[in-house]
Order: structure tokens, then C-alpha cells, then sequence
């Protein structure tokens, strides 16, 4: 899995992430939202163009860190869902969580 | 990890390393188109099985990486079985959440998935060692009760409505940043006079 950093503006943060979302992988990817997250809270956008596959562990990440987020005043948008993405994201019933945009555009335009 | 397809139509064993669960997915998800269910099916089941195998070497073995799962599956007329068994503590199944998790949590989320996909989890603790789950899909898709489809089909009504709103209010943010609302556009008519 590679997972990519760049600062759209001052304050929001764009992650682009390729591959597949595992427990094997997501420790890796909560280690590298950390610095967004935990050190230097922005808002977020992740761009999930190039992923192909999550599991429930990968999920719990992005909860974490919409959870820690949130008491920051900070916003997460998920954006460019495949498909299979989608659909596990509503079997997991998070889309009436998550924000979720079609686009990385669109997904600027959720954040106040 | 070790193949082995004798009496089963899937046997695997592997160590509860992380870094196998992509080779499981494989497998099972081959089993599945095998056994005559499409791709979208099949990778469903692939996640179900992914997720009771992540449950195990995140609580049972918690994160021991050497311990030994072992994956069965088999391929009956009317359906397709997989049983997953540990070989650590027995599963305390009062600890069990009844209804699938609604994602609110970071945890518990997998039994949740595993709940929705598959047609019966069925938890066996009388195995002599560990516990075993056996994930069931039927191949003849179960009729859900008219009342589970009714309550689906409003909630996602409901979560549309919820969509199409905050859609509306933010255009109409944005298209008064842009213009400035009527009075104030009257206002500055009048000024201008």
C-alpha cells in the first residue's frame, strides 16, 4: 500500500492512498494520518481512487481518526469510492457516518 | 501456509500473520466463484472469511503472529461452508454483540460485516481446542422478511432526503456568498438612486 500527502490548502490535507486496505496494512496508514490527526490536526480529504479493497480494520482507521478529528474541529471527507468500496461502506453502515464526495473538488467544497 | 484439498474443497493452514490474509482472500474468493457465485458475491465472502480470521489474531491470539488458523471449506449442493478455527481460548460467546454494529464504533465492526454477508455464522466451542466458525452462504439467496425489506428501504429513503437537503442548503450558501441575497441587491438599487 502507498499512501501520499499533499497540502491542498493551509489547513486541509489531501491522502492519497493505492492498494488494498488490510489489517496487515492498516497500521501503516494510522501511523501516517497520525501527523495529521494527533500532531498538526487539518482537515481531510482521502482519496480513495486506488483502493480496491477494505476490510473492517482499515475502516476502524478512518473512524479513529473522523472520532479524534471531530473534537478538534476538524473535518474528514472520503472521496473517489470505487464501487466494492462503496458497498462495504454501507454494509458497515458508515456512509450515514462519513462524508463522502464523487470528487476531490467536491469534497473540498464539504469543508467549512 | 499450506494447501491441502483431499477431503475439502479449500484446506489452508497458515500462521496468524497478518501479511497471509491477502493470500486468504485469494483462495476463498476462488473457492467461491468455484461453488457458482458471481464476483460480487464471491469477494463479499472473501471479506467475511478476511474478517473472522482478523478477529482471531486481533482478540484470540492477540497479535501473536505464530499461532495456527486453520480454513475449511466445502462445497455442499445448496451451499457454500467455511469454517475458521483457532486454537486459542475458547470464544466467550455471551460476549457477542446481538444485533450487527452500526459502525458508530471503531470496534466491533467486523462481526457486523460477517453478519450482513453471510447467511448463518454458527460459533462452535466444542471442538477440543479453540473455537470454530463456520460461515454459511446459501447458494438459493434467503427471502428476507417483508417487514426487514420495508425498514431497509426507508432508511435508505431517509439517508437520500438527508443527501438531497444539505446538497440544497449548501448551493444556496454558495450561490448567496456569490450574488448576495435579493434585499441586499434592492438595498444597494436604492443606494445607488
Amino acid at each position: 500500500m502507498e499512501v501520499e500527502v499533499k497540502k491542498r490548502t493551509a489547513s486541509v490535507n489531501v491522502v492519497k492512498i493505492k492498494g488494498e486496505i488490510d489489517l496487515y496494512q492498516s497500521s501503516f496508514l494510522r501511523q501516517k494520518l497520525s501527523a495529521y490527526v494527533d500532531d498538526r490536526p487539518t482537515h481531510l480529504i482521502i482519496n480513495l481512487k486506488d483502493v480496491d479493497y477494505i476490510d473492517s480494520s482499515g475502516l476502524a482507521v478512518f473512524i479513529e481518526a473522523f472520532q479524534k478529528l471531530r473534537t478538534k474541529k476538524k473535518q474528514i471527507v472520503l472521496c473517489a469510492l470505487q464501487k466494492r468500496i462503496q458497498e462495504i461502506l454501507s454494509l458497515a453502515r458508515l456512509n450515514e457516518i462519513l462524508t463522502v464526495a464523487d470528487t476531490e473538488q467536491h469534497a473540498a467544497r464539504f469543508i467549512k | 501456509m499450506t494447501r491441502r484439498s483431499r477431503e475439502y474443497a479449500l484446506a489452508l493452514h497458515f500462521r496468524s500473520d497478518p501479511k497471509y490474509l491477502s493470500q486468504v482472500r485469494r483462495q476463498t474468493f476462488q473457492l467461491a466463484r468455484r461453488a457458482g457465485f458471481n464476483q460480487v458475491i464471491s469477494k463479499k465472502i472473501s471479506l467475511a472469511v478476511d474478517e473472522a480470521c482478523t478477529n482471531i489474531i486481533r482478540h484470540t491470539y492477540k497479535g501473536k503472529e505464530s499461532l495456527p488458523i486453520l480454513i475449511r471449506g466445502m462445497n455442499h449442493l445448496d451451499r457454500l461452508e467455511i469454517r475458521v478455527r483457532d486454537f486459542g481460548e475458547k470464544l466467550d460467546l455471551s460476549t457477542l454483540p446481538d444485533k450487527p454494529s452500526a459502525g458508530k464504533r471503531a470496534g466491533g465492526m467486523g462481526l457486523g460485516l460477517m453478519r450482513t454477508i453471510m447467511d448463518e455464522i454458527i460459533f462452535d466451542t466444542s471442538v477440543a481446542m479453540g473455537t470454530e466458525v463456520c460461515l454459511i452462504k446459501m447458494k438459493v439467496p434467503k427471502v428476507k422478511p417483508l417487514k426487514k425489506v420495508k425498514k431497509e428501504r426507508s432508511r435508505a429513503k431517509a439517508a437520500n432526503k438527508n443527501k438531497k437537503s444539505a446538497n440544497k442548503k449548501r448551493i444556496n450558501k454558495a450561490k448567496l456568498k456569490k450574488h448576495g441575497s435579493r434585499s441586499q441587491k434592492k438595498n444597494s438599487k436604492r443606494q445607488r438612486r
